[in-house]
């Protein structure tokens, strides 16, 4: 990756757009510590970078990785409870957490006790992120939470997505769903071959001449 | 006869639950894992010859002790190879057996050391059934603690993460648990359970630092039957192991011997027939 330069703000969802392989996956991982970053990570005025994952994630960053990454044998509880389990601040409260949780994911509630290995793709899905909720992240990092989901779940999870925003969630989300997810985002970067080529409100990037012939097919 | 079998299953569960955790958690073969066994159960003897202390109120402090031991195995030794092809996790970890195993020949020779506590001749009367007080005791804490462990796993918060990081590592650590210290944990408990069971040996058999092998051997053939990562099956395993061997002895002619190679037939007749496990 190159001249990567991306800027998160309290309060926002920043979308980050791209095709396979332009290098989201990868930027989230950067960010988390998965794969080690050549460049500098800062949050909340601090540099992480080189931290370990573990680290990252307490001090209130939860990633929702691509593939899920669930725990097949375990219950939608047990993942919820894993989920505040080792942040501070979080385990305290994990019983309101989980209750607002299963409003705004009923299906989980209903699901509550299924082994996660046995649930649908969307299911999984809200649960990935339902997971990373539970620690009462300051910043939501989402990849690709629409791959191999059905339009009708997509548009759930976005406005679940929104909402949980507008109760001041920070989110960073990457998506190849172009349009929507530029409807849905205060801001965007467009990425290709590991540089970032556009920035902009989300409107300025749907209006864009290259966003609109290179992505969204007009 | 039954009855025999049963009382055996409760030492094999203990003994090859912690092998069942250490390839399920941390996917390390340990072949030491006997050796551990064999070092509780020197600690056992020596508390006793020593200080007469009965191996069995010595389980906290051999089982803290082994725990030290493995836990610092893990961080000199098996935390460098994780990421190595298992060949040279099996190496190593073999290489720690032999250590192990001439250590305590030149510390306390290869001779044979028979610990007599005062009940070791006592019998019980169970309905109508006798039995040898030290194998119902022995029976009786193995499976109070293979259990306990089940509940930690099953409902603590470390219990379910070291689940968590078995199930997938990545996911794991994204939540904020230390993987590296989930595998210290789930390896400094794995050899202290081996610790407590050979604690225990001491209460029935005598200890010489060659007996590791054979649970090595056991403890594999119990996690085979049950299926390699579940520890659930460990219990329901450990129950064939000890009513097969049982049964051989008993009907068998010289049974005795070839009791001691059910393990090798078991795990054959497993692997050919159902290598998931029969548990899983």
């Amino acid at each position: 990756m190159w001249d990567v330069r991306l800027r998160v703000n309290p309060g926002e969802i920043v979308c980050l757009v791209g095709a396979n392989g332009a290098g989201k996956t990868t930027l989230l991982r950067a960010i988390t510590g998965v794969l080690p970053p050549r460049g500098e990570v800062a949050f909340e005025g601090r540099l992480i970078t080189g931290r370990p994952t573990a680290a990252i994630a307490r001090m209130g960053i939860a990633h929702v990785p691509e593939g899920r990454q669930l725990f097949p044998a375990m219950s939608v509880r047990d993942h919820l409870e894993l989920g505040a389990a080792f942040v501070p601040g979080a385990w305290e409260r994990r019983e309101k957490t989980t209750e607002e949780i299963f409003t705004l994911f009923p299906r989980l509630h209903e699901r509550q006790h299924q082994l996660a290995g046995t649930m649908s793709g969307g299911e999984q899905q809200m649960l990935a992120v339902a997971r990373a909720l539970m620690a009462r992240p300051k910043l939501l990092l989402v990849d690709e939470p629409s791959l191999g989901l059905a339009p009708v779940l997509v548009q759930t999870l976005f406005r679940t997505l929104q909402e949980i925003n507008r109760h001041g969630l920070t989110v960073l989300l990457v998506e190849q769903n172009v349009r929507q997810t530029l409807q849905m985002a205060h801001r965007g970067y467009v990425i290709e071959n590991g540089r970032i080529v556009l920035e902009g409100t989300g409107s300025e990037l749907l209006a864009n001449e290259h966003v609109k012939v290179a992505y969204l097919g007009l | 006869m039954l009855i025999f079998g049963v009382l055996r299953s409760g030492l094999y569960s203990l003994a090859s639950v912690g092998l069942a955790l250490s390839v399920g958690v941390i996917g390390i073969v340990n072949f030491a894992h006997g050796e551990f066994l064999m070092l509780g159960a020197y600690m056992g003897y020596w508390l006793f010859a020593s200080y007469g202390v009965d191996p069995l109120a010595a389980i906290p402090l051999g089982a803290a002790g082994i725990f030290l031991i493995g836990s610092l195995t893990y961080r000199s030794a098996i935390q460098r190879v994780l990421r190595a092809p298992e060949l040279n996790q099996m190496l190593l970890t073999f290489g720690i057996s032999i250590f192990l195993q001439n250590l305590a020949i030149i510390l306390w020779t290869g001779d044979p050391r028979v610990a007599t506590v005062s009940y070791k001749a006592t019998a019980v009367s169970l309905g109508p059934f006798t039995v040898g007080l030290p194998q119902l005791l022995v029976f009786a804490v193995a499976m109070t603690l293979t259990l306990s462990l089940y509940a930690v796993l099953g409902r603590t918060r470390i219990g379910k993460a070291m689940r968590a990081v078995a199930q997938n590592r990545l996911g794991a650590s994204l939540l904020g648990i230390e993987v590296d210290r989930v595998y210290l944990l789930a390896f400094g408990l794995s050899t202290a359970l081996a610790g407590t069971a050979g604690l225990m040996i001491t209460l029935q058999l005598s200890v010489s630092p060659f007996i590791g092998l054979l649970y090595t051997l056991k403890a594999f053939a119990i996690i085979v039957i049950a299926g390699l990562g579940n520890i659930n099956g460990v219990i329901y395993a450990s129950l064939v192991l000890g009513l097969s061997e049982a049964f051989v002895e008993f009907y068998v002619p010289q049974g005795g011997g070839w009791a001691e190679g059910v393990f090798f037939l078991l795990i054959l007749l497993v692997l050919l027939v159902r290598p998931q496990g029969l548990f899983k």
